[in-house]
């Protein structure tokens, strides 16, 4: 089990093949060769003094599948890390991204060429180009579930997170860069307790109060620093594993990124229908209340889990009473007037897919304990 | 009226396709050197499948066969250029061996001044600088006015006593524009200074007639005009190369040898000492013939309309910044250009890995201009025979692209 608040962290376990259990390294050995994925170095034109490396990630990873890169998630990833480049772009359109970090700069590819220009000697451009792959690890696509590496870390693929095995424990107090994830991991539960300010507010909601939306813009930034935070750590960890912990609040806060659309949508649902939800029938406010409560209940329980306040398996109970009973709520709402139906039948959908979420963290969180 | 349709089926290369995606090759990359077609390849296979032997010392068929074919060529170089005969005509490697068998060719005294011009290719500043450390000769440099141009204003001031050469760019290979040599050869000639012209981009893409212009000596590479690579011309007007230093001796070259003395041999000959690039040479001939058939005022007129075309497209692209002549008159189809925010490199790499599209990018070996322009380097695409307009739509609408999601 993974307690943020105390700082004791387990390695997420992984499948074999997996992308997160390759566990991405560039040998630092200089020994160039097309076939281990550098097509080259050389000087660069017009910057005396400086080299150039071309590689190929379809062969560092060693991948055999077409796709190599998720230019969504990559995109993604190096917008949250934009404040560490002097330039950054990311074309979805055109598949290609430029950044300046460090005085290089580097292009990426979407079949997976990377570009590195302005490094002072080769051991200058290993290394960038290590850091970069740490930085972009969660966009590579994984041949075992064929998703980017991201999914496979918030337990979404289905396929990548291991259940069921014997746990590794870190105390980040021994990790060098620990304080980094520390700061990550701090700065999750906050966003965790902030989470469950915003579920209050939907309850008062469900019950006819207009919902403010600022508490979420907040949410937003706090799960911003936390995956700064954690892409720092990872880029500066020497140790490759170790820099693989980083997958933990990564792979959380890319579910929390889930919840927070799924709750802009909910708000925006029902401040548009809070007339219809006043005048609504009083058995089937009360019903919907009763279940998001349930949820709320089971995401205060995340928080504690998080802050070693609680048990995992108590919670997964919960969330299976909370599934039940949308499932009900499902049911019952086919039997409502044509006028709430639409609003009733998006609320209901909004309520499964944050519960299925919080199921998803629980297992990050503690899967297997 | 050549159809350009046709004019491609004759480059293998445009047939190839990128393995990853099948895009074909949009080769625009023709001021550093140009696409071949088959009959020039052929030209090539040809003199080492059936005539392969050296030329001018055998006695047997097939050394008569590939000196006459190299002659020949010497012969279809000196009808392109409306040279008198092949004595004017010296096959050398490439325009930078043309120049610097001018600069080890003249007798030269300390004092003595040469004139060239800051729009110059490193080929043609670099020799001198040599020449000026090793005799003591001095360089002179004519300026640009209005941006774009020499200032010819200035060519009658810089002309001393002393001045033994003016050598200027026909073409800039970065601006595209088109030197007045003519004028140039008349101002020189009224002080009795011979000229040299860097034709390397000139040549290949306008009709030029050294009996019209009038210089002494004209260099020109053959890749750029869809020769060989390893082959260029230097033209030496007839009478001059009598009294100059072979630069180069050895085979060939020689009419007699003792061990005290030799004699030269006659034009051009005398300049190319040892077995030279048979195969390129032939090449070239071909390359030339081929060009001829097209006629060089069609090959101008279909770079003109290119470049028309394309300068207007690239005006409309923001952040685009087109260096060089706005009147297609008065420049020729090299366009550089720098993008706000990117390095040109960057430029040329996206062009290339998004669409197959090959420009240059860098200094074109003409570091002094780009500090005079201002700027550390440009991105530069240049046209040919074999380019459309549906070339140019892709490589602007890439670069609109790139221009507005990657600055």
């Amino acid at each position: 089990m993974t307690y943020l608040a105390r700082q004791i962290i387990c390695y997420p376990k992984f499948v074999n093949h997996c992308i997160l259990k390759m566990q991405l390294t560039v040998k630092s050995d200089l020994n160039v060769s097309e076939e281990k994925g550098f097509a080259y170095i050389q000087p660069c034109a017009a910057e005396v003094g400086k080299v150039m490396l071309e590689s190929n990630l379809t062969k560092l990873v060693g991948t055999t599948s077409g796709k190599i890169i998720d230019f969504n998630v990559l995109c993604d990833l190096l917008n949250i890390y934009k404040i560490r480049f002097s330039e950054a772009q990311c074309s979805l359109t055109l598949g290609v991204s430029r950044v300046k970090w460090r005085g290089k700069t580097i292009s990426i590819f979407k079949k997976g060429k990377i570009k590195i220009r302005g490094a002072l000697n080769n051991e200058d451009a290993m290394k960038i180009l290590q850091d970069f792959l740490r930085l972009i690890w969660g966009s590579i696509i994984c041949e075992v579930c064929e998703r980017p590496a991201i999914y496979c870390a918030a337990g979404m693929c289905n396929k990548c997170l291991e259940e069921n095995v014997q746990r590794e424990f870190v105390n980040l107090d021994e990790l060098p860069t620990g304080v980094m994830l520390s700061n990550a991991l701090i700065n999750l539960s906050k966003s965790l307790s902030l989470l469950n300010e915003i579920f209050s507010n939907i309850l008062n909601g469900l019950h006819g109060e207009k919902i403010s939306e600022i508490r979420v813009k907040d949410f937003e930034r706090l799960l911003n620093r936390v995956d700064l935070n954690t892409l720092d750590f990872m880029v500066q960890t020497p140790d490759i594993k170790q820099a693989s912990l980083g997958f933990i609040p990564l792979g959380i806060t890319f579910n929390l990124k889930n919840v927070l659309k799924t709750v802009n949508s909910l708000i925006k649902e029902i401040n548009q229908n809070l007339e219809a939800l006043t005048q609504s029938n009083v058995q089937v406010k009360r019903e919907i209340s009763d279940v998001f409560r349930k949820i709320v209940n089971i995401y205060e329980f995340i928080s504690q889990i998080a802050s070693m306040r609680s048990k995992v398996k108590r919670d997964a109970g919960e969330f299976r009473i909370a599934l039940e009973d949308i499932r009900r709520l499902e049911e019952k709402v086919k039997d409502v007037s044509d006028e709430l139906r639409k609003f009733l039948s998006n609320i209901v959908k909004y309520f499964k897919e944050i519960c299925l979420t919080g199921l998803r963290i629980l297992n990050i969180l503690g899967g297997g304990v | 009226m050549p159809d350009v349709n046709k004019i491609r089926e004759d480059f293998p290369l445009l047939k190839r396709r990128r393995e990853e995606d099948g895009k074909p090759f949009i080769y625009l990359d023709n001021a550093a050197t140009s696409l071949k077609p088959i009959q020039v390849v052929e030209a090539v296979t040809n003199y080492y499948e059936k005539h392969c032997a050296n030329i001018h010392r055998g006695v047997h068929k097939l050394s008569q066969e590939a000196s006459q074919l190299y002659e020949e060529a010497h012969d279809k170089v000196a009808r392109f250029i409306g040279a008198k005969s092949r004595e004017e005509i010296v096959f050398v490697k490439n325009t930078t061996e043309a120049i610097n068998y001018v600069a080890y060719g003249l007798d030269w005294k300390p004092g003595d001044e040469v004139i060239t011009t800051v729009m110059e290719h490193h080929s043609n500043i670099v020799p001198w600088q040599l020449i000026r450390d090793r005799f003591g000769v001095k360089i002179k440099f004519l300026d640009l006015k209005e941006k774009w141009y020499l200032n010819l204003d200035q060519l009658e001031d810089l002309i001393t006593e002393k001045t033994k050469l003016v050598t200027v760019v026909h073409v800039s290979n970065v601006l595209g524009t088109i030197n007045p040599v003519e004028e140039i050869c008349k101002i020189a000639h009224e002080h009795e200074v011979p000229v040299l012209i860097d034709g390397a981009q000139a040549v290949p893409h306008l009709p030029v007639d050294v009996k019209r212009i009038k210089c002494d000596f004209l260099a020109f590479s053959a890749h750029k005009m869809l020769g060989p690579t390893g082959v260029g011309t230097l033209y030496i007007r007839k009478g001059l190369g009598e009294d100059m230093y072979p630069t180069f001796g050895g085979g060939d070259m020689i009419r007699r040898v003792t061990l005290e003395k030799s004699e030269w041999n006659v034009m051009p000959w005398k300049f190319e000492a040892g077995t030279p690039n048979i195969a390129g040479g032939i090449g070239f001939g071909a390359a030339v013939e081929y060009l001829g058939k097209l006629g060089m005022e069609w090959v101008r007129n279909h770079e003109k309309e290119l470049t028309k075309y394309l300068l207007e497209r690239l005006h409309e692209i923001p952040k685009v910044t087109v260096y060089g002549p706005e009147d297609v008159e008065k420049r020729g189809g090299v366009v550089a250009f720098t993008v706000e925010g990117l390095d040109s490199h960057e430029v040329a790499m996206y062009l290339d890995e998004l669409e197959n599209i090959a420009i240059r990018s860098g200094v074109h070996c003409a570091e002094p201009l780009h500090m005079k322009l201002g700027i550390s380097s440009s991105a530069r695409a240049s046209v040919y025979v074999y380019n459309t307009k549906e070339e140019v739509d892709i490589f602007c609408s890439t670069l609109e692209k790139i221009v507005r999601e990657l600055t």
